[in-house]
């Protein structure tokens, strides 16, 4: 899962930036509304944290320009607590809204309802059949007992197990694991499917994950 | 000693009706006076030209006196007619008197007056009095100069008659004038107050929040008041704004670093709770300081703040679908700021929501102005909230509203949301009154405002 975060403290940038980071997160910082801006136009993110005050572009205006063609969730994150302040941000086109000072675990609660709910789910345990992955904890059960995976292992599962039935391009999936400046490789993501495809189902290598050929994959259960 | 101050109608009405009382009683004496003056110096100037046509006629001779048969004037052969005349010798006998005048016991008091020089008195003739006009003249017989008074005697019946009338025609007059005067003054005194009239409404609409300023349209000498007035409210608003925006500057300032240091790692439980109750002080402190009403407010539509934060809070509870039954009239203003509106209702609906199953109801209703109250004569407000969740307990309702107290399990917030609407609400002078179970089975919170 990629986000963007448009956070102009710096220290706060990098504070949730290692956070979400060990989280499992794929994220892209950025300190100004343009930037912000610009990132959100030029990449596909699963969700954004928004802080309201920002240089060049407040975050409202940055929400409102966003809406225009994307629809991704987005947090706002700000030291502005008045409920004048959360109901203008929400009607302007943000999903939730949380209060600084915060804690950084209801922050990724947050992050993890508003991506569950964009895709059409409400419980953070996606189950299918045997494989069972608890999005919270980041981590995934066949028939109960836990599979250890690595954190980008972990990404591509819960990425496709996010949009089941549906074809997934190569490109897709690395756009979502990865950080905007990271060297991309597409072998790497046949790697981590492999690994994947070995350690969910050993026995029935496309049990789960399927290959459809010049397109990319589909998970399914 | 507390002067009393008299409203400008009452002055008016004073300064009018003092002026009445003094003004027309001058203006009769006045008249009264001119007209007495010229009704004598007519009767006079009658006298006299009798005076001469009866000198005219007559003459002497070696017999006395001789006088013509008739004499040209009104009534003097008709007797006891008013009109007599006279002819007086130098010793003060009558030598002649007109066929009018009859012979009577008392004598006459005739004044004795200068060879030449005309006399105009009062004389009582038959117990009435009458005006005499009297010239003595010297008549020339034998080289001898015989002086004789000629006296024109006349009734003042006539006269005390046309002063009478005059005098009964002046007071109808002056009653006409009058009335006249009362009238125009009561639509003059209206259109004087007509301005103060109107700014005065405008004073209440911006108080009510109607207006957000008094307009200009006054005659010149309301022009400072008002440009005063204006500016009054405009830097008291602009104060406001100033303050609020400082206030959330501070806020913004203070609440990102405590985000950052609430968030490092090597952080103790004890310096994190200290940093919670700060976070708390701050939100709570801020927003006493910016909420509350003044008398110079603009009012706001609670109409489409309770929409716009229900179609927010839809949005953040949108996994529990819940149902919102909003009862609001188009026009219900709240008047106070914007921002506190939102406040209120947004703690009381996102708490309904927190609390609730699948229902929260809001009820919005306008109360009407109470003149006893400090509500510069504003309509109050009736905000009800309920849910239909598990309720609250008995002994819990008096502790819900203490700062920091949580009666739920809900995972975020501080606890604060019931307390800051509880001062907001204080502010206005308002009530925040907590039932235990609604007729959906879950609280309800009651604010009057």
């Amino acid at each position: 899962m990629r986000l963007l975060l448009v956070e102009d403290d710096a220290k706060l940038n990098a504070q949730l930036y290692a956070f979400l980071n060990a989280a499992g997160y794929a994220v892209d910082t950025t300190f100004d509304g343009e930037e912000g801006l610009y990132q959100a136009q030029e990449f596909t993110y699963d969700a954004a944290i928004i802080d309201l005050g920002l240089p060049k572009l407040d975050g409202l205006s940055l929400i409102e320009k966003m809406r225009e063609s994307i629809t991704i969730p987005i947090l706002i994150l700000t030291a502005r607590d008045k409920w004048q302040d959360k109901v203008n941000g929400l009607n302007q086109g943000a999903d939730d809204y949380l209060t600084k000072p915060f804690q950084k675990e209801e922050l990724l609660a947050r992050v993890k309802a508003l991506i569950r709910r964009n895709v059409g789910q409400t419980n953070p345990r996606l189950s299918f059949d045997e494989l069972c992955i608890d999005t919270n904890a980041a981590e995934v059960f066949i028939n109960q007992e836990q599979v250890s995976l690595t954190a980008y292992e972990y990404r591509v599962l819960e990425y496709l197990a996010r949009h089941p039935n549906k074809i997934i391009s190569k490109a897709k999936l690395t756009e979502h694991l990865y950080e905007q400046d990271f060297d991309r490789d597409s072998n790497v993501i046949e790697v981590f499917v492999k690994r994947l495809r070995k350690k969910i189902s050993p026995e029935q290598s496309e049990r789960y994950i399927k290959t459809v050929r010049g397109q990319g994959y589909k998970f399914s259960s | 000693m507390s002067m009393v101050t008299l409203s400008f109608r009452r002055r008016l009405i004073i300064v009018n009706v003092a002026l009445a009382f003094l003004l027309l009683p001058a203006f009769h004496f006045g008249l009264m006076s001119a007209f007495n003056q010229q009704a004598l110096l007519s009767e006079q100037q009658a006298l006299e030209a009798y005076s001469y046509n009866l000198m005219a006629g007559t003459d002497i001779d070696e017999q006395g006196l001789l006088m013509p048969i008739e004499l040209d004037g009104p009534s003097f052969d008709i007797p006891e007619s008013g009109w007599y005349a006279f002819i007086r010798s130098a010793d003060g006998d009558i030598l002649w008197s007109s066929n009018s005048f009859l012979p009577m016991q008392e004598s006459l008091e005739f004044v004795s007056s200068a060879l030449g020089v005309p006399v105009f008195t009062a004389l009582v003739l038959n117990g009435d009095s009458h005006f005499n006009w009297q010239l003595k003249v010297a008549y020339e017989k034998e080289q001898l100069n015989i002086p004789l008074t000629f006296h024109i005697v006349k009734s003042k019946d006539d006269y005390q008659q046309r002063v009478a009338v005059f005098k009964q025609k002046l007071w109808l007059w002056l009653l006409v004038i009058a009335t006249i005067l009362f009238i125009s003054q009561v639509f003059w005194i209206r259109w004087f107050e007509r301005p103060l009239t109107r700014l005065r409404g405008e004073i209440e609409a911006v108080e009510k929040g109607k207006l957000d300023k008094v307009s200009q349209r006054y005659p010149k000498e309301l022009n400072a008041l008002n440009d005063s007035l204006n500016r009054l409210i405009l830097t008291e608003s602009q104060q406001r704004e100033r303050y609020k925006n400082t206030l959330s500057d501070l806020a913004h300032s203070l609440k990102t670093p405590l985000a950052v240091a609430k968030n490092d790692a090597t952080l103790s439980a004890t310096t994190a709770e200290e940093l919670d109750k700060i976070d708390a002080i701050i939100t709570r402190q801020l927003t006493r300081a910016s909420s509350g009403q003044t008398s110079w407010q603009t009012g706001c539509n609670l109409k489409p703040i309770v929409e716009n934060t229900v179609q927010g809070l839809q949005k953040l509870y949108a996994d529990k679908h819940i149902v919102f039954n909003v009862q609001c009239e188009q026009q219900v203003i709240f008047y106070g700021a914007q921002a506190d509106a939102f406040e209120i209702l947004g703690a009381l609906i996102d708490n309904a929501c927190k609390a609730c199953a699948r229902q929260v109801n809001i009820d919005i209703n306008s109360l009407g102005a109470n003149v006893d109250d400090n509500t510069y004569g504003r309509a109050k407000l009736s905000i009800q909230v309920s849910d239909d969740g598990d309720g609250i307990e008995e002994q819990q309702i008096g502790n819900i509203l203490k700062r920091g107290y949580r009666a739920d399990s809900y995972e975020q917030g501080h606890g604060l949301g019931l307390a800051v609407v509880q001062d907001i609400v204080k502010t206005y002078e308002g009530k925040l009154e907590v039932c235990g179970q609604s007729e959906l089975g879950g609280a309800i919170f009651t604010v009057t405002i």
